[in-house]
């Protein structure tokens, strides 16, 4: 056995420089605030009954978010993997378009499509409409993780409660039990990403707990109230994820190989019906809608707008395209640094570390974060850091690593142990262990870490927009500036562009990978 | 003659629920014996102990003459020990045709002739034709066939079985134990081998362990457990 | 292995890929990239020095670099920063974060539009003007004072922006200035019980104005002037001329405490603060020069004809710092 520090040395050193770079930032930040004296009292004073009530609405919107996107992203799963309806992996792919765009895009053309349709935005920009939008755009991640869930499970159970039972009733007592756990894991994370949206609620006009943190950051550039209201935000995360790790397993979650792609399908022409009904409806609202109000406002202006897009945002292009690359892969290394153990086994204590340690970071508000970096790499012997695009990767890996780690523990809790102890018996040294047993049986589920990293990269302005270079130009950066004063065929022109650059990427990124996993036919056996 | 194995005095944990108690054995070198008892009372814990996979509370495992686990403490790791194992899933790597299965451990040993003695391996069980297949394209038996020739291609003194026949016909199933008789006779191996099924036990074994939630209750010939008083036995057997 | 030592790779060529060239200047400005990059492009054509900007656009709210401003503070990397509007910068003079600096370019721009303790300097301004859509308001019912919004026919007809932020908040701070705490309050509060909307942005009330959900709104006039190049339909008017006048919201620039790159910034300051660079900006966002007699298109207003509201810019900013928390609670209330 020998030392801790002697097993998996790579990981070890991977996590330790995470640790320096990303972790200590914002601890650092954490403890010179609240150790500041007077600090405590300040933030405790902030909370007064409109802050409070402010929470309330938060979670509040976070719950009835999370509870539509997991109801709705389970039928969609349901209907998208386990049933026979035509053209069902081209539906579930056109149904991820909302992953690709921005939230705060997304706000915008939900704004114009209802004062185009109705004539006023008195709904929309109610918090009726916050969960409107926040559930369009979030549905598709609780439909990826409810389906691959349902398209993972073992055949026999269900096939046993058909005879037994029917179809009806299997589903409802025995298929939806057994993926509760990665419905539950949809929720949660559902719940995070909406609890820290700021973008939509700002757009739409509607005060909830972020945009309060937010203007006390940008009206009154009180950092130290900001971070400490950021804390509580976070602390809630936790104790979110508290419960979850209390009362579930790690859940089922994402995962792009088709594992358990024979699972057997639900079939019967009513079924096809409803669900083709219920799938084009989804479709045509968190889609084919918002998609349709962009295009109209971008080719309202003519094709010379569309040029002028163009020509203001591609040469920003590749220098975005490579850091998000940059950025997916250091996301994948660190995430998988951090859940990796050996197969078949429970997180050990040092995984369960750093998921925690993860999940403060994904859930701290990204200007917090920036700040933290500042504060911490904003030093003439780290100048070599803090000038350049290493800043940058720091930012993103520390933002998004949270989710490569998940997608990588819950593979590794998939593979058999027997694997490796077949491996281990047959006197097989570690390191041809790793590159020959266990990185090719991970690769699916590495492979969705990177894409997902690569996106979010792609995308990501708030910490982005606290560090970047002087000097740099990087997509989203130049699209918000650009956007602030161009008139609205322009803005959603450029949105379009942006799109279709991201889109174009992760499907070549998807095309690469696809080919790297048909290679391997346990992929497509499974 | 000096014993293969020898367990003495393990008890063994998991949490704080006790599945070994105080337990003892003995097995002879060159002997198949069978670990008989209900699913749950420890028999495939003693072949993970003595793999080398788990270590116990307390006690020592002697593999040979040489004690390679003394309580938790692990003093030959599971690739020393030359044991080879058959598991109970198989834990056929998914992603390697059946040679690469076989021939991984020689390839790792830089063995220049990997390919070409995994093929005689598989050649001589009979399944040589099955060689460029997936784990998933075989069917039952082939699959067994595929885990006993990758648990006997570093030449073990021991082979450990854990229930390996439990999804099979009865047809295969006799096909493959008069295999491992065979096998035994020729290359002199020592099997321990876990069942639940006494009919499987009593066709293989030259010794047979009774074993009963974390205990022994009888051990002896096959004649001697068929003709054993022990209230548990008979009840056992009558199924 | 591998990963590991591509990942060393990686951090090592993105370290070395950054060494700095020493004839540069780090500029960080407020001022939405379309209409300030060409002038840095400009500049940086003239003297071959490089800027390396960082940009960031009051309009997203996204709280950039002032706050990036203010993190670095212990450790300056920026030279220069060019603010759209006089706020922020008396927020970074409050804070240290600035250093006096007066430009010889800036001799002929009336003392109004400078710091007495040369911590900034003001340039090219917009003004804050009333948009309406001639759809919606006849010639007649089209409102010319502040005040004016307050009668029942403007009944949730007006938007503002959330005076929370930027220039929005710096024209209320300017109105308590100017009438007094009492009569500011009572104007607020008849301004809110006659319906007054809140819009997130000044660009969020452009938006409506020019889509018709409201009938007018007060915003800035580069906003204004993109909405009447956009839509024919709507108008502006610039308010109370016949009483407290036209808020003047000048742009402003100044040089941080400790820059990295001081002369150059100071050649940055200087060239910002040229006729040529007000005419620039009066060509490609309506602002208004503040240097005497220089040519504007036609169609843009000079300040020679508008009768600006008197008031002071560093008390202002003092007003809008005691005034925040009413505001707040006043926003709170809609």
């Amino acid at each position: 056995m020998g030392p801790l520090v002697l097993k998996y040395p790579v990981q070890k050193l991977i996590l330790l420089l995470f640790l320096a770079l990303a972790v200590v930032p914002v601890l650092n930040i954490l403890f010179h605030i609240f150790f500041t004296p007077g600090v405590f009292r300040t933030t405790l004073a902030s909370f007064n009954l409109y802050t409070w009530r402010l929470l309330g609405q938060s979670l509040l919107l976070a719950t009835a978010v999370a509870l539509l996107a997991t109801l709705s992203g389970t039928a969609l799963g349901f209907f998208l993997f386990r049933s026979d309806l035509p053209g069902r992996t081209l539906l579930r792919t056109l149904l991820l378009i909302p992953l690709f765009l921005s939230p705060y895009l997304l706000a915008v053309a939900w704004k114009d499509l209802f004062f185009l349709s109705t004539g006023t935005t008195a709904f929309i920009t109610s918090p009726a409409g916050v969960v409107l939008v926040l559930t369009t755009l979030y549905t598709p991640l609780a439909m990826l993780i409810a389906g691959t869930a349902l398209a993972a499970i073992d055949i026999s159970y269900e096939e046993s409660g058909w005879l037994l039972a029917g179809r009806r009733n299997t589903l409802l007592h025995i298929t939806l039990p057994l993926i509760r756990p990665a419905l539950f894991s949809a929720f949660v994370m559902v719940f995070i990403f909406t609890l820290s949206e700021f973008s939509v609620p700002a757009v739409l006009g509607v005060k909830v707990f972020t945009t309060e943190i937010f203007t006390r950051f940008s009206a009154f550039y009180d950092h130290t109230t900001a971070i400490g209201q950021s804390a509580v935000l976070v602390g809630i995360c936790f104790l979110l994820l508290a419960f979850e790790a209390r009362y579930l397993s790690e859940a089922p979650f994402l995962s792009l190989g088709r594992r358990g792609g024979h699972a057997g399908l639900y079939r019967g022409r009513g079924l096809r019906r409803v669900g083709l009904f219920f799938v084009l409806f989804w479709l045509g609202m968190s889609v084919v809608l918002p998609f349709a109000v962009l295009t109209g406002q971008a080719f309202h202006g003519g094709m010379a707008v569309m040029a002028r897009a163009l020509a203001l945002l591609l040469p920003a292009a590749p220098s975005s395209l490579l850091l998000a690359a940059g950025g997916g892969m250091l996301i994948l290394i660190t995430g998988a640094a951090a859940a990796w153990r050996r197969p078949g086994t429970p997180p050990s204590p040092l995984n369960r570390g750093f998921d925690l340690l993860l999940l403060l970071l994904f859930a701290l508000p990204a200007t917090v974060l920036g700040i933290a970096l500042i504060h911490f790499y904003n030093r003439p012997s780290l100048a070599f850091l803090y000038g350049g695009p290493a800043i940058i990767l720091v930012g993103y890996t520390a933002r998004y690593a949270f989710l490569a780690a998940r997608l990588t523990g819950n593979a590794l809790r998939q593979l058999p142990a027997s694997f490796d102890e077949a491996a281990r018996l047959a006197a097989i040294p570690p390191l041809r262990r790793l590159l020959h047993i266990h990185l090719p049986l991970l690769l699916p589920a590495l492979a969705a870490s990177f894409l997902l990293g690569f996106i979010l990269s792609l995308g990501e302005l708030g910490t982005t927009l606290m560090v970047y270079p002087p000097g740099t130009t990087l997509l989203p950066v130049k699209l918000y500036t650009l956007m602030a004063n161009a008139p609205q065929p322009l803005t959603s022109a450029m949105t379009l562009v942006v799109m279709s650059i991201t889109f174009a990427a992760t499907t070549l990124a998807y095309l690469l990978l696809s080919r790297l996993l048909k290679r391997s036919p346990y992929a497509a056996s499974r | 003659m000096q014993p293969a194995v020898e367990f003495r005095h393990i008890t063994h944990a998991y949490g704080s629920r006790e599945v070994i108690h105080d337990l003892s054995l003995t097995v002879a070198a060159g002997s198949i014996t069978t670990l008989l008892g209900s699913s749950g009372c420890g028999k495939t814990t003693l072949l993970r102990l003595l793999a080398g996979l788990e270590t116990p509370a307390g006690g020592e495992v002697y593999l040979h003459g040489t004690c390679v686990t003394r309580g938790s403490r692990l003093l030959v790791p599971p690739e020393r020990r030359g044991v080879g194992f058959i598991f109970q899933d198989l834990a056929l790597w998914p992603h390697m045709t059946v040679l690469e299965n076989v021939a991984f451990a020689l390839r790792s040993r830089h063995d220049a002739d990997a390919g070409g003695r995994a093929h005689t391996l598989l050649d001589r069980l009979g399944i040589g034709d099955q060689a460029q297949k997936y784990p998933h394209q075989l069917s039952g038996g082939q699959q067994q066939l595929t885990a006993i020739a990758r648990a006997l291609v570093l030449n073990p003194s021991l082979l450990l079985m854990d229930e390996p026949l439990a999804n099979l016909d009865v047809k295969i199933k006799k096909e493959i134990l008069t295999l491992i008789r065979s096998l035994h006779e020729r290359e002199g191996l020592t099997i321990l081998y876990v069942t639940h099924d006494h009919r499987e036990a009593f066709s293989l074994a030259d010794t047979v362990v009774v074993m009963r939630e974390g205990r022994i209750v009888e051990s002896g010939t096959v004649g001697e457990i068929k003709r054993s008083e022990n209230e548990y036995v008979r009840s056992f057997l009558e199924y | 292995m591998r990963k590991w030592f591509l990942f060393f790779v990686m951090v090592s060529l993105l370290a070395t890929g950054c060494s700095r060239n020493s004839n540069e200047v780090v500029v960080y400005t407020s001022v939405d990239q379309v209409f300030s990059e060409p002038v840095l492009k400009e500049f940086e054509k003239e003297t071959g020095i490089k800027v390396n900007a960082v940009f960031d656009t009051e309009e997203t709210k996204s709280t950039g670099v002032l706050n990036r401003l203010i993190a670095e503070k212990n450790h300056p990397q920026c030279d220069v920063f060019w603010s759209g509007d006089p706020v922020r910068t008396l927020v970074l003079k409050r804070k240290g974060i600035t250093q006096p600096y007066r430009s010889p370019e800036a001799q002929d721009i009336p003392a109004v539009y400078k710091d007495p303790d040369g911590h900034w300097t003001g340039f090219s301004a917009r003004a804050r003007v009333l948009l309406y859509n001639k759809e919606l308001l006849e010639d007649e019912a089209v409102p010319n004072s502040i005040f004016d919004l307050t009668k029942p026919q403007y009944r949730g007809k007006v938007a503002l922006a959330n005076p929370l932020f930027g220039t929005t908040t710096f024209h209320i701070a300017a109105l308590f200035s100017v009438l007094g705490d009492e009569r500011a309050k009572a104007l607020l509060d008849s301004l809110k019980a006659n319906g007054l909307v809140l819009a997130t942005s000044n660009g969020d009330v452009r938006k409506r104005v020019v889509q018709g959900e409201m009938a007018c709104g007060i915003t800035d006039t580069d906003d204004a002037f993109e909405a009447m190049k956009e839509a024919p339909h709507v108008g502006i008017v610039f308010l109370d001329q016949q009483g407290i006048g036209t808020l003047i919201i000048p742009n402003t620039v100044n040089l941080i405490k400790e820059c990295p790159h001081p002369d150059n910034g100071k050649k940055l300051i200087d060239y910002l603060l040229r006729r040529k660079t007000e005419a620039a900006l009066a060509a490609s966002c309506a602002q208004m020069p503040l240097h005497k007699g220089v040519k504007v298109p036609e169609g843009i207003p000079s300040l020679d004809h508008i009768v600006p509201m008197k008031i002071n810019y560093d008390s202002t900013a003092a007003k809008l710092e005691e005034i925040q928390d009413y505001l707040k609670a006043w926003v709170r209330s809609f």
